[in-house]
């Protein structure tokens, strides 16, 4: 199952990498990332339809924000789920991610326990 | 006197009685009964007639005035003398001219007075003098009367004076009220970018905290693996320095993550404090918010450079049970003076010396329809006339950057939006005591 995640911040990756060092060596996900929604949205453009299944977001990035990706994204690509990962946990952040249909909403700092079972449950249901 | 004279005499009185008060009386015919260098004073003071031509004009300016007015007259002679020889004559009147406007008359008392001489066989008028009758009896040269005007005066000076006192009063106080305002605005707009600031600043701070305890913990998750995975393999003397080093790691990065954690609550209360409003007013247990922020300031103020050694006393009632308030903001309000008093006591101990007992007391009281919190420490006081400026944003009285100005200013606006109010009462070198009276409805 391939994820893609978006945050603005570099590091992101060594750290989801290393999380989920185990579900990547078993092959039950593979991980992409992307540093801006405009890369994001290069990256899902790159396959027709693209094989990935679930987006993470943050919201706070220079260029596009989260909450425009997720609007791109549900309308190009509407099967794909996104869920938004931000520090901003304020409700009204949280009503326009789920209003544009997010499918969840992680604060940070990310409670990794949650995420997990979130990733694998979806692969369950794959 | 003979017949002749008498009638010329008695002609010309009639003539000067005509002449004042027929509105068609002929001006051209005057020349004939008055003299050339004729002087007379009127009743008002610019009737100070001298010659002919003055007369003439002034009796033509009545007559324009009198047109279509409704006037009456009425004369009646009060004494009249002929001059030793015969050559002269006076006669002096009561003088009533009665004016109706409307319905309304009006009586104007006039006194006239007129001197003839005799020349060339004819009777001539040479002086004369009108007069208004004013009620002023007794007073001679109208003494009274201009001291009672004088009065008046001064009454009516003295009543726009207080008028006038009282409207700038009124303005300087608007003045001071625009002042005020202006003053409040400008603070709030401080208040309001330097919370902005914090926050900003506690967010960018977040996300690099977070890597920092998300990548130290990932590590240690990581040599939990490697010492499974090192267990595997034959025992040797390497692998026993491997084992220790591995534990070293483990144990300092469970100091990065200690600490990690530290900050990243630091930076929490700064997001918590800096969210001005954030909080919600609830029903709160007062007494237990004011033992767990009191034990909170101290350990801070310990934890910090300079502690003191200080008692503190709390002396809650439990009667006053739950109290309507914005917890979050509260315990702002509590620190603040608390961490004050720290501040106060320390500068006397290091006035006074090692004799100095530092005391902080604590108090709550349920009082009718409102609870009491008092906040006394025996610092140094303070004194009278900075005590008005006490909760002036940026007011402050500690040294350098210790202050910044804004501990009490924002600790009497949260109060004011609980409809509380603060007070400080003082007593050089001997106590301070901050009064907090918060209404229950």
């Amino acid at each position: 199952m391939k994820i893609l995640f978006v945050d603005d911040e570099k590091d992101v990756e060594a750290l989801f990498r290393q999380k989920f060092r185990k579900e990547i060596k078993s092959g039950e996900i593979e991980l992409a990332f992307a540093f801006s929604g405009k890369e994001a949205l290069n990256i899902l453009g790159e396959e027709n339809p693209p094989k990935f299944v679930y987006v993470f977001s943050d919201i706070n990035m220079p260029g596009m924000s989260g909450l425009e990706l997720l609007d791109q994204i549900k309308t190009r690509f509407p099967n794909i789920q996104v869920s938004m990962i931000s520090a901003y946990g304020d409700s009204e952040n949280y009503d326009r991610a789920m209003n544009s249909g997010a499918k969840g909403f992680f604060t940070k700092p990310v409670d990794f326990e949650r995420l997990k079972t979130e990733i694998a449950e979806m692969v369950k249901n794959q | 006197m003979d017949a002749i004279k008498e009638k010329l005499l008695s002609d010309t009185v009639q003539r000067v009685l005509d002449m004042i008060v027929q509105v068609n009386f002929p001006l051209d015919s005057i020349d004939a009964f008055v003299v050339s260098d004729v002087m007379g004073f009127g009743t008002t003071v610019d009737e100070k007639i001298l010659g002919l031509e003055g007369l003439k004009k002034l009796i033509a300016d009545q007559q324009v005035q009198s047109k279509g007015l409704d006037l009456k007259f009425k004369t009646s002679l009060i004494h009249s003398r002929i001059f030793a020889r015969e050559n002269a004559a006076f006669y002096s009147y009561d003088f009533t001219i009665t004016i109706k406007i409307g319905t309304e008359e009006t009586f104007l008392p006039l006194r006239f007075s007129i001197v003839f001489e005799y020349m060339d066989d004819q009777w001539k008028l040479v002086h004369w003098h009108g007069s208004q009758a004013v009620n002023s009896e007794g007073d001679t040269w109208h003494r009274n009367e201009l001291v009672r005007k004088n009065e008046a005066l001064q009454k009516l000076v003295g009543e726009k004076t207080a008028d006038l006192a009282q409207k700038n009063a009124q303005l300087e106080k608007a003045i001071q009220t625009l002042k005020e305002t202006q003053d409040q605005l400008i603070q709030q707009e401080k208040l309001a970018s330097l919370g902005q600031l914090t926050a900003g600043i506690a967010h960018e701070i977040k996300n690099p905290l977070n890597f920092v305890n998300n990548f130290s913990e990932l590590s240690t998750d990581f040599i939990d693996e490697i010492e499974v995975e090192l267990e595997k393999t034959a025992e040797s003397p390497e692998k026993e320095n491997i084992k220790e080093l591995l534990h070293d790691i483990k144990s300092n990065l469970g100091k990065i993550r200690h600490h990690g954690s530290r900050a990243d609550s630091i930076v929490k209360s700064m997001l918590m404090h800096s969210r001005g409003g954030a909080g919600t007013v609830e029903p709160t247990d007062l007494n237990a918010l004011i033992r767990e922020y009191a034990n909170l300031a101290f350990h801070g103020m310990r934890a910090n450079k300079n502690p003191i050694n200080v008692d503190i006393r709390l002396d809650l009632d439990e009667t006053i049970g739950l109290v309507s308030l914005n917890a979050e903001d509260f315990s702002r309000v509590v620190l603040n003076l608390i961490k004050n008093a720290f501040d106060a006591m320390r500068d006397k101990i290091s006035v006074v010396g090692s004799d100095y007992k530092a005391k902080l007391e604590i108090r709550t009281m349920n009082l009718p329809n409102k609870v009491l919190v008092e906040v006394e420490d025996n610092g140094p006081g303070v004194p009278e006339e900075i005590r008005d400026k006490l909760l002036m944003p940026f007011f402050t009285t500690k040294k350098g950057t210790e202050g910044t100005g804004l501990g009490l200013s924002i600790t009497h606006d949260i109060i004011k939006s609980h409809l509380g109010s603060l007070e400080i009462e003082s007593s050089v070198g001997e106590f301070t005591r901050f009064r907090i009276e918060l209404p229950i409805n």
